[in-house]
């Protein structure tokens, strides 16, 4: 049932051991790059300062806006030749966050992805049949080689276009998906048009469901709409994507594996650390990174330990499926949305004014982006068509600043209420999933 | 040769014309012409032709409604067959692309199109009554 035994059963005090010695190397790695150097050099921190994992503690905290700032390059800890993959991220103002990978960096992942598959009780037997996207996204190639190293075949089928997801389902046998849980809902629904009368003849076992947040009772829906066993699945690009956290066969919390990442829940407000169980913004630490590794990263997450061990009898402590965020980060059909994209957006583009509200809705169970904005005054000219071409091309700007697809609802001025922050800016009615 | 014109955006909301008529109204503004265009992504355009152009564009604009004077062709049809048809058959000869027609008080016929002067200008030298704005002011007629 462990792929990796010696990995996921040693002793708490050999596995604190093994995070020790990884995060003194960890340390004197990050001092080499030019974001960490001065920082750690300032805070008086380098690899002889950690003497124990409580040391830890004394190293600044890392934000989404030092990554942005140090872009393109300056928290990358190895030479350029070692590089031999990126990931990236759409940045919250036009500027995107980037995770250089080195081969050590890409073999860890995917044994992560791999061993979490397996807690699962995947095998080699199984299809698994991965419907999120390809691309600078996490979720296509990371499990994709976590799952090809399990030894299972492997189809890379990318997300949407459900005639042929159906079709490659049926044909090849898949038993595992990886796959979000509102197209979960909408693949149950739209499998009747294709012929399937009942989605659970698709044979499916294995659900892996992660990119966005979801309520048990959705995940118990989905359970019994296929006929599958739902296991939830944590990560963020920041710290490689997928398979950060995972659930085990007992699928009660999910867990982090701590031999690559150190974590704390920290207090958002004071930043003070939270003893297990406490619920509070997951902080992590990456120690098996060679790339870009990343000290104190503040998620933005809020979640909690689950205290108690585990009957599976691994030694990695569980987090509690993800509870909320500490920001305005949204997450619409998978994708990371920050609000002050749109923003920034409308701010170049002198026919509406800078007052917009985001409303999500779903539809067909997807999540419908529609973005109001009001019409400037001085722009219009009395026309329709130039109204039509305005509006297509606020769309066609905010889907290259946020790769997906919204509407535009031009508005009177003075419809959107003032903004008073995150409530008002945004009206979510897709309630929960 | 044009007659001036307001070209009012207005969101699809229950009563919102009525509150744009209404606040005319308050002003003793005339409507000579009136015609919406529709469309299917929750906003359109009111035309309305009235006698207070100036005014009527002040009171709107004070109440922050985002409105143009946009001039329009105004052509007086007789009450006759044929006159409609004729006018649509010189300005698709001469390929006026024609974006909206909308008919107002006194057989009025307000017409947009992609190049109004010249149209305006066809129109009146194939002798067709053509509109003035001192002719929609009360008592010009």
């Amino acid at each position: 049932m462990y792929l990796h035994p010696d990995l996921e059963t040693l002793t708490r005090r050999d596995l604190e051991g093994l995070q020790l010695e990884r995060l003194r190397r960890t340390v004197a790695l990050a001092a080499t790059t030019p974001f960490y150097g001065p920082r750690l050099a300032a805070a008086g921190i380098g690899p002889e300062s950690i003497r124990s994992l409580a040391d830890l503690r004394n190293i600044p905290l890392t934000s989404k806006d030092d990554l942005r700032r140090s872009y393109p390059r300056g928290m990358l800890a190895a030479p350029q030749e070692d590089v031999v993959r990126l990931h990236a991220s759409s940045g919250t103002t036009g500027k995107p966050t980037v995770i250089f990978h080195t081969a050590h960096d890409l073999d860890a992942w995917t044994g992560l992805v791999a061993r979490s598959l397996y807690a699962a009780g995947m095998r080699r037997h199984d299809v698994f049949q991965n419907m999120m996207t390809y691309g600078l996204f996490t979720g296509g190639l990371g499990l994709h080689y976590g799952a090809e190293r399990v030894g299972m075949l492997v189809i890379p089928a990318s997300s949407g276009n459900t005639r042929r997801q159906v079709q490659l389902i049926q044909d090849f046998g898949t038993t595992a998906v990886h796959i979000t849980p509102s197209y979960a809902l909408h693949l149950a629904q739209e499998v009747l048009q294709f012929g399937v009368a009942d989605p659970r003849e698709l044979g499916l076992k294995f659900a892996v469901m992660g990119a966005e947040p979801y309520s048990v009772g959705t995940a118990r829906k989905i359970e019994a709409a296929f006929g599958v066993q739902v296991f939830n699945c944590y990560g963020l690009s920041e710290m490689n994507g997928p398979a950060v956290a995972f659930e085990c066969a007992e699928r009660g919390g999910m867990h982090l594996w701590e031999d690559n990442f150190i974590l704390e829940i920290l207090d958002p407000e004071t930043l003070q650390a939270l003893p297990d169980g406490a619920k509070g913004e997951l902080v992590l630490t990456t120690v098996n990174r060679t790339g870009m590794p990343i000290l104190r990263y503040r998620t933005k997450d809020l979640t909690r330990i689950l205290p108690e061990p585990c009957p599976c009898g691994r030694v990695h402590r569980r987090i509690e499926r993800i509870l909320g965020r500490t920001d305005d980060m949204l997450i619409i059909g998978g994708v990371n949305v920050f609000p002050s994209q749109v923003e920034h957006v409308l701010m170049e583009l002198p026919e509406v004014g800078s007052t917009y509200q985001i409303v999500l809705t779903k539809e067909d169970c997807l999540d419908r982006m529609t973005v109001k904005v009001e019409l400037r005054d001085p722009a219009f000219t009395g026309d329709l068509a130039q109204l039509h071409a305005l509006q297509k091309r606020i769309e066609h700007e905010l889907k290259s600043a946020l790769l997906i697809t919204c509407r535009v609802k031009l508005v009177e001025p003075g419809d959107i209420p003032p903004s008073q922050g995150k409530a008002v800016r945004v009206v979510d009615e897709r309630g929960e999933l | 040769m044009l007659i001036p014109q307001l070209s009012i955006f207005v969101q699809d909301k229950v009563g919102r014309v009525g509150e744009i008529c209404a606040l005319l109204a308050a002003r003793q503004v005339n409507i000579a012409g009136f015609d919406i265009a529709d469309t299917t992504e929750g906003f359109g355009i009111l035309h309305l032709v009235v006698d207070r152009t100036d005014l009527a564009l002040k009171a709107l604009q004070e109440q922050h409604i985002v409105a143009k004077n946009a001039p329009v062709i105004c052509v007086r049809l007789e009450n006759r067959p044929g006159q409609l048809a004729r006018v649509l058959e010189l300005l698709s000869q001469a390929k006026f692309s024609i974006q909206y027609m909308y008919l107002g008080s006194d057989n009025n016929m307000f017409i947009g199109t992609d190049r109004n002067e010249e149209a305006a200008v066809l129109l009146s030298e194939a002798d067709f009554r053509m509109l003035h704005a001192h002719d929609l002011v009360p008592g010009a007629e």
